[in-house]
């Protein structure tokens, strides 16, 4: 197996499983974490709900494409987005000094504030979402190790 | 071109089996949030603005309940009230039940009504036990702005 499939494989594995996991407590209490969403200050308020509902499934379906290798370069596109919009997010909420629990796996004020610590954190998944995109192939590429 | 149209679809069928799933499930919530007031109403915690919290101050039952962190709360604070940060609610709660009985009156607060943290503290001293929660949506901001004594 070249570099580049070894490469592209370990990306896939580590997103899917980290979207996969993240996505589960979110869809179990769709409430609190709509509570995390709104105390970003980023969405209107009555959108709030619905994208609370709505990105964890993103999440997980997004998660479980790029594991099963199907549709994967827009799976990985999806991360990609989503990795942007999570760092987006969390660092106008520290710039504004915005008292936040991260809510990116534990629900319920359950995890850490978000802090600088937060941001590097999601800046090296970007990173890693950014190489699994750019390795991913335009074509279907059909099962996890088929990369 | 392609590979968008698949990521459309993908975001389609999340946001079916999202409204799907919600819809299903026995403690699904409202897909378009009902106003901050009328959520705690249903939580069974009263919403007050100034004038109700100035009468409160003056009643010696009724405990302040300060939900900001603790170097916020130390800059300054509504006269006699308690720090009680809602992030370190699962450390703090224990002795708080020791100290404050279940039937006092509670007023929580924040920052202002940009701020969640009294909002969830809120929810959080019902589900423990509290009985008479009222809160004061306005917080540190309005309080402020009102040129209302403080305490430091």
């Amino acid at each position: 197996m070249k570099v580049r499939n070894c490469l592209l494989l370990a990306t896939r594995l580590f997103l899917g499983i980290l979207f996969v996991y993240a996505s589960l407590d979110k869809i179990r209490f769709p409430g609190p974490f709509s509570d995390t969403v709104l105390n970003y200050h980023v969405l209107p308020y009555v959108v709030v709900n619905l994208f609370g509902l709505w990105l964890p499934f993103v999440e997980f379906v997004a998660g479980a494409f790029l594991l099963l290798g199907i549709w994967s370069k827009a799976a990985s596109g999806l991360i990609l987005a989503m990795m942007v919009v999570f760092l987006v997010a969390i660092v106008q909420g520290v710039a504004r000094g915005i008292d936040t629990h991260c809510g990116c796996f534990t629900q319920g004020g359950k995890g850490d504030p978000i802090s600088v610590w937060t941001i590097l954190r999601d800046t090296s998944f970007l990173a890693v979402a950014a190489v699994g995109f750019r390795l991913e192939r335009p074509v279907p590429t059909w099962g996890l190790f088929r990369a | 071109m392609k590979n968008l149209v698949r990521a459309g679809i993908l975001l389609a069928v999340s946001l079916f089996l999202a409204l799907g799933f919600n819809a299903l499930r026995t403690d699904g919530i409202e897909v378009v949030r009902p106003p901050a007031d009328l959520l705690v109403r249903q939580a069974g915690i009263t919403p007050i603005g100034l004038d109700t919290v100035k009468i409160l101050l003056r009643d010696k039952r009724v405990l302040f309940v300060d939900a900001r962190p603790d170097n916020a709360y130390a800059r300054g604070r509504i006269p006699g009230a308690v720090n009680f940060p809602e992030e370190d609610f699962d450390r703090r709660i224990k002795s708080f039940k020791d100290t404050v009985p279940l039937d006092r009156p509670l007023v929580t607060y924040c920052s202002g009504v940009e701020c969640q943290a009294s909002e969830l503290l809120s929810k959080e001293l019902l589900k423990a036990g509290y009985k008479f929660i009222h809160w004061y949506q306005g917080g540190w901001y309005d309080w402020t702005q009102a040129k209302e004594r403080i305490e430091k």
